[in-house]
């Protein structure tokens, strides 16, 4: 009697965690990502938000790292142009990326070519697989990894 | 029925497990710096150095510096069937591993060492000052405590209005040497003579600027590897921004570092021409003009840049020191009286084989640990 309700509890736990696995719904993550500077109007977006938006993705992208071997990776997330335009960043020369953990990294304007904020990393959330690097992420994939930005919290635009 | 076999399966693995576990050969190495007894190692203590452990092993160097070496000359191997080693240490600095069961592997040979004994580089009683040193002494200076987990010392007495810091990245002691020889460096050669001084290990950036900010070496502020980059210790300019101080660092175009308690700018390549130097030197000569703040720190990346990638001693890194030898004299050009200047570099350079960067940093080796420390006051 208690083996078969063991059994039930345990096949019936088990089709949550699946349904919830295969949901691809984001995670509750608390954070939020400003853009800031030289823009007519800053932001600040939630991960919820900024899961919720036109999602782009780079498919292999070559990471270039400042010690060990490269890599190629993906990414997904939001269009960097998407959100420059929503604050109403005009020309500028460089941005200042911020991170959680205190580093920052100002980097030009024509390294930003296909930037995004990635959100997932080789299709998993990155709040998920590897929490010490996100849950958000600048990826810039014409530049060296030192400008891949994680823990990301603001952008600063430089006139 | 069933339950009984797998329970006693279970408990005779475990025994099993445990026999064999105690059978692990036993291993102990006696360590010795300049003739005297540094350390003795076994697996407990090849245990405390885990974190540091690569697939090849814990660096050996990593032990020799708990150990208390600091620039290491060479090295003798001396093992159980009386077989004797030797090698300068630079040519096996990056390539002596200790593994758990006792092994060294020194380029890929197995050796089965009985003791290990190190000799210092003969520079290292010649050193002067400290990496460690440099909070401290500014501290003082300006009247502030130092950081509380401060180990360093004061390398000069007296009180001074504000203090600069200004950071040379991979600017070592021989290539500053070699600089003055070839006469790269009019400016930093009219001051008075360096400070011969020793940096932290391993020599890298973010781990120097944490014992730079602490004045403690990395044991106790536990940035001992890349990737951290920052400490919940109290550094200098914590204690200058509870003391109602200001404090503000001119950066290039990343921070290494957190720099909590100041305000920072960073120096982006804005023009173009694929250098920061120009740049920081342009910010730094700003913020000079409206004002010098109590303490201000400006780091000069391009040395250590072109370093690795040309190599030190290239044209393109020789260009690069007399630039930053110029934009020195500028900086000190503009300074307010009453100013403590310290110089310095937090590592050298060596050049590097088969290695995708020509120039590296990272070893207890002469040309990465040694730098100078130049300390001036502005009359």
């Amino acid at each position: 009697m208690n083996w078969k309700r063991s059994v039930f509890l345990l096949l019936g736990a088990s089709l949550l965690l699946a349904l919830a696995a295969c949901s691809g719904g984001a995670p509750q993550v608390d954070w939020e990502v400003s853009i800031t500077g030289d823009v007519d109007n800053p932001q600040t977006y939630t991960f919820k938000e900024l899961a919720g938006m036109e999602q782009v993705e780079l498919n292999e992208v070559m990471m270039e790292k400042s010690t060990g071997e490269d890599e190629v990776t993906s990414w997904s997330g939001v269009s960097l142009d998407v959100l420059l335009e929503e604050a109403g960043a005009g020309d500028f020369s460089t941005l200042t990326a911020l991170a959680a953990d205190g580093y920052a990294i100002e980097v030009s304007a024509d390294e930003l070519e296909g930037a995004i904020i990635a959100l997932k990393d080789s299709g998993e959330w990155i709040a998920e697989v590897d929490s010490d690097k996100g849950p958000v992420r600048l990826v810039t994939p014409e530049t060296p990894a030192n400008r891949w930005v994680f823990q990301l919290t603001e952008i600063q635009v430089n006139q | 029925m069933k339950a009984r076999v797998f329970g006693r399966l279970g408990l005779l693995l475990f025994l099993l497990g445990a026999v064999l576990g105690g059978c692990a050969p036993r291993w102990e190495i006696q360590v010795a710096l300049d003739g005297r007894e540094a350390a003795v190692l076994d697996r407990e203590v090849w245990k405390s150095f885990q974190t540091f452990a690569q697939p090849e092993g814990v660096p050996l160097e990593q032990i020799l510096y708990a150990s208390g070496a600091r620039v290491v000359e060479s090295v003798e191997i001396y093992e159980s069937g009386g077989r004797q080693r030797a090698w300068e240490w630079p040519e096996i600095a990056g390539s002596a591993w200790l593994r758990e069961d006792g092994t060294l592997a020194v380029h890929q040979e197995a050796l089965q060492p009985d003791s290990i004994r190190a000799v210092s580089s003969p520079l290292i009683d010649q050193v002067e000052g400290e990496l460690i040193d440099i909070a401290p002494t500014a501290a003082g200076a300006l009247g502030i405590p130092a950081p509380d987990i401060a180990a360093g010392r004061i390398l000069h007495e007296g009180r001074a209005d504000r203090v600069l810091l200004l950071f040379l990245d991979g600017f070592g002691y021989l290539r500053y040497q070699e600089a003055e020889e070839a006469g790269l460096i009019p400016v930093l050669s009219e001051l008075d003579p360096p400070l011969l001084g020793v940096t932290t290990y391993p020599p890298i950036t973010t781990v120097s600027t944490a014992s730079l900010l602490t004045g403690a070496p990395p044991p106790i502020h536990g940035v001992e590897t890349r990737g951290i980059r920052k400490t919940e210790h109290e550094t200098l300019l914590d204690t200058a921004a509870a003391a109602g101080l200001e404090a503000a660092a001119v950066e290039g175009e990343a921070l290494a570092f957190q720099l909590r308690g100041a305000a920072f700018q960073l120096s982006g390549d804005r023009d173009g021409d694929g250098g920061t130097d120009d740049n920081v030197l342009s910010n730094a000569l700003e913020l000079l003009s409206g004002g010098m703040p109590d303490l201000l720190l400006v780091h000069f990346h391009g040395i250590d840049d072109l370093g690795h990638q040309y190599g030190p001693g290239a044209p393109e890194e020789q260009a690069k020191i007399q630039e930053i030898d110029r934009a020195v004299g500028e900086i000190l050009g503009a300074l307010p009286p009453e100013t403590l200047v310290m110089i310095f570099a937090d590592h050298g350079m060596h050049r590097e084989a088969g290695s995708d960067r020509v120039g590296n940093h990272r070893h207890l080796i002469e040309r990465d640990m040694l730098i100078p420390i130049w300390i001036e006051t502005v009359p």
